[in-house]
């Protein structure tokens, strides 16, 4: 408990009963602005006078009066997305108080906007963390590197990342003292960070949680093991989210340029209109869901799948369907291709997938290119 | 800081635009399906089996549609009604013309 303070004192810590954050006094003075939501005990708050006091808490105050003290980001218990979480209050810690260090700039603005949103406290991430690991525990290096190495792929903001230690976050925490945000258990599920580009898979033995700082930030969220999000929006640039945008916009036109070449193609084979085209698209999806998900195989497989058996499948409806109309007015092909999308619209929802939505993993989902800047 | 699932679907469709074009360009089937598609009657009597380039049509357009439901299943996802994106893509059709599918061989 408070290493850095500077009266410091052996302090019984009493682990305090779970309770709700709801539940607590909404104001307990003399702990500063600290006590809503890392109630840490009443020997604590009482050493706490001093600076940690001061650490921004929750969203009404995500910052320190502007000073800073570098005691990290607690991100164990929050409310996260609305729910009110319960955790064992010896899990939270206060950091480790008084390393009055200025973060980056950078670090605090970042820390506002996710505490404002997520109740979450400052981000107050020092910049030395490399510099602390290598100094203090030189076996961690190859964690160092691993941190920089998906740091340093073209990626520039907050990364959080697990990162294996023997016995989990309090050494951590004692290596590098108030340098380092808390850290959250993590499980493996939780270690997901859509938009941001990561390398190495996540480790189950990986049980904590650190987050660099760099530059720039950029969008980084991940669910701790006691549920919480962390969340951090990093500064974008305008041109990159034109070119967000625009790529957005692309794709997205890509598709319906597909499905339009479609339209096409038999237009101008046989002169009439195919209206089932999207209901097609549907199928082949969900040929390529069964594919994916069910049978297991690999994203290129899927592809060749679908395609191939919804090729068969144009195959067969045009020579089952259409072709005892050939010959008929246009009007009638358009009738036929009408109902059939109707009715694969209607019928899907008995099929075995239902009206549920899927997802196909894809090799890319998830990464991100940095371009440019 | 791009999103690679997009360009993975800009660079999918661009792949899967050259490969028709090379078919469209260099495989008899392809030749066949132009000529289908220029005038059905003429076509039969070069010899072309009108009918079956018909159903192979069909099945070309099936499988593009397929993969176009699997580049957008990334971003949509699938569901039951992804079938009114086809609503959406008519406008794509009108707007690039319809009849616009200019084979390169008919244009030379």
């Amino acid at each position: 408990v408070a290493q850095r303070e500077p009266r410091r004192e052996a302090v019984p810590v009493v682990p305090a009963p779970a309770e709700l954050v709801g539940q607590r006094a909404e104001r307990q003075r003399g702990v500063g602005d600290a006590a809503r939501e890392h109630d840490v005990g009443a020997p604590r708050q009482r050493l706490g006078n001093g600076l940690r006091a001061e650490v921004g808490v929750g969203e009404q105050h995500p910052l320190a009066n502007g000073r800073d003290v570098g005691a990290g980001v607690h991100v164990d218990k929050r409310l996260a997305r609305g729910a009110q979480l319960v955790d064992a209050p010896e899990h939270r810690v206060a950091g480790d108080g008084g390393d009055l260090r200025r973060p980056a700039p950078g670090a605090e603005r970042a820390g506002e906007g996710f505490a404002r949103r997520l109740g979450v406290e400052a981000a107050r991430v020092q910049h030395e963390l490399h510099a602390v690991l290598r100094r203090e525990r030189p076996e961690l290096q190859e964690h160092r590197h691993a941190v920089a190495g998906v740091a340093g792929r073209g990626f520039s903001g907050f990364v959080l990342l697990p990162v294996l230690l023997q016995d989990g976050e309090r050494q951590f925490r004692q290596v590098v003292g108030g340098d380092v945000l808390h850290a959250a258990p993590l499980d493996r599920s939780a270690y997901r960070l859509p938009g941001v580009a990561v390398e190495a898979e996540p480790r189950a033995d990986a049980d904590v949680l650190v987050a660099l700082p760099m530059r720039k930030f950029s969008l980084v969220s991940a669910r701790t093991k006691s549920n919480c999000l962390l969340e951090f929006r990093g500064e974008e640039t305008f041109l990159s989210q034109v070119l967000q945008l625009l790529l957005a916009g692309v794709a997205q036109g890509c598709v319906y340029a597909l499905v339009a070449l479609g339209f096409v193609l038999i237009y101008k084979a046989t002169e009439t209109v195919n209206f089932a085209q999207g209901d097609l698209m549907m199928l082949g999806g969900f040929f390529a869901l069964t594919a994916s998900v069910i049978m297991g195989w690999p994203y290129w497989a899927t592809i060749v799948f679908a395609v191939v058996v919804m090729a068969m499948v144009g195959m067969l409806a045009e020579r089952l369907v259409l072709r005892p109309v050939l010959g008929q007015p246009a009007f009638t092909v358009v009738m036929i291709t009408s109902a059939w999308a109707t009715c694969c619209a209607a019928w899907s929802p008995w099929c075995p997938l239902g009206t549920d939505t899927y997802q196909i993993a894809t090799p890319f989902a998830d990464e991100v290119w940095n371009l440019g800047a | 800081m791009v999103p690679a699932q997009q360009l993975g679907v800009i660079g999918m469709t661009a792949a899967l635009c050259a490969a028709l074009y090379l078919f469209f360009r260099f495989s008899r089937l392809g030749v066949a399906m132009q000529a289908t598609s220029q005038n059905q009657l003429a076509a039969y009597y070069m010899g072309i089996p009108v009918r079956r380039v018909n159903m192979m049509i069909w099945g070309l357009s099936a499988g593009v549609a397929a993969f176009a439901g699997i580049l957008l299943a990334p971003v949509t996802f699938i569901h039951s009604n992804m079938g009114f994106i086809g609503l959406k893509a008519f406008p794509a059709a009108v707007v690039g013309g319809f009849a616009a599918c200019r084979a390169p061989s008919s244009a030379a």
